[in-house]
């Protein structure tokens, strides 16, 4: 069982960032918190088992990815007023709400793919451990996210200067 | 080095992107290569929204009593479930056990009764005969009691 102390040196590096990929995937600040917690009590439940700092990092974004997972498979039983709600709440931390509103626009695992690789700088083979797909498909899957995102934030601009 | 899906120092120009390091070579590269530039403008648009991004996380000594908490809380549930679990299990075999004896002998049942109150009456007086009758009687009738209340106890536990 991991100390106290190792558990707040751990927390205090991946919190944030964990706390970001979660809230930009799911596009809720509430669910981000809630997932959060979630992800730290099952990564302090699991067995331990002998991992590096980056295998643990992994390993946590590995128990949040698969959290969001659960929540999308949920949230598509919902009906649309609820989701609604859920958008209504993200645009109290938005700051650029156009930007945002066209990356909510992306499929999860799209968001998921991206956030991980050009936010937290992660290595295709690094993404695969942490979403549980294959290395190999990791290049093609964030071509397609990233085409779409590109495609996306070109339509919005062309509105814009329209 | 560009292919149907990208292009091979993507993850080059990434890594070089995150800290800062876009020139020379590389730098070239991206100005030629159409996947690499899209790669920085996504990148670029991404770290501006991570930027803008407020966390607000609750501290570590929270998250970790609340883990502490919740797993106590499990652990006792899980006992208190185990328990119950054993409980139904000797209830019902008890019962079964009942049933059992009591279709073997349903016809000779109250026969059987009085044959146990009269042997025991052969070495006490008839008043501990029907004393032993009682019993059995009663025993039965606790065993029923504690079915019907382990029955309860389950779907109320199901229920909450």
């Amino acid at each position: 069982m991991m100390d106290e102390a190792s558990f707040e040196v751990l927390y205090q590096e991946t919190a944030r960032p964990l706390w970001s990929y979660i809230y930009r995937v799911s596009g809720n600040p509430s669910l981000a918190d809630d997932i959060l917690q979630e992800t730290y009590y099952r990564f302090l439940r699991a067995p331990r088992l002998q991992m590096d700092r980056a295998q643990t990092k992994s390993y946590l974004y590995r128990i949040a990815t698969n959290l969001l997972h659960d929540h999308h498979r949920g949230q598509q039983l919902e009906d649309k007023a609820s989701e609604s709600l859920h958008a209504d709440e993200a645009d109290t931390l938005r700051s650029d709400p156009d930007v945002t509103r066209l990356f909510q626009k992306l499929k999860p695992q799209e968001r998921e793919l991206l956030w991980l690789a050009y936010v937290e700088g992660n290595e295709h083979k690094e993404i695969a451990r942490m979403l549980g797909l294959k290395d190999k498909s990791i290049r093609v899957l964030l071509f397609r996210a990233r085409r779409r995102l590109a495609n996306l934030l070109r339509v919005g601009s062309e509105g814009e200067a329209k | 080095m560009t292919s149907e899906f990208g292009c091979d120092r993507e993850e080059e120009v990434v890594r070089a992107f995150a800290v800062g390091e876009l020139s020379g070579q590389l730098a070239e590269h991206c100005e030629s290569c159409d996947n690499c530039r899209e790669v920085i403008h996504v990148s670029r648009v991404l770290k501006k929204i991570a930027g803008e991004t407020k966390s607000q996380v609750p501290a570590a000594g929270f998250v970790w009593w609340q883990s502490r908490l919740r797993h106590k809380q499990s652990t006792e549930q899980r006992l208190a479930r185990v328990m119950s679990l054993a409980r139904a299990a000797t209830v019902t075999v008890s019962a079964l056990g009942l049933v059992a004896w009591a279709i073997v002998h349903r016809s000779d049942i109250g026969v059987g009764l009085r044959e146990v109150g009269s042997s025991v009456a052969q070495w006490s007086s008839p008043n501990t005969a029907s004393s032993v009758l009682a019993l059995a009687y009663i025993t039965m009738l606790l065993l029923v009691i504690n079915i019907v209340l382990t029955v309860r106890a389950h779907v109320s536990n199901r229920r909450g």
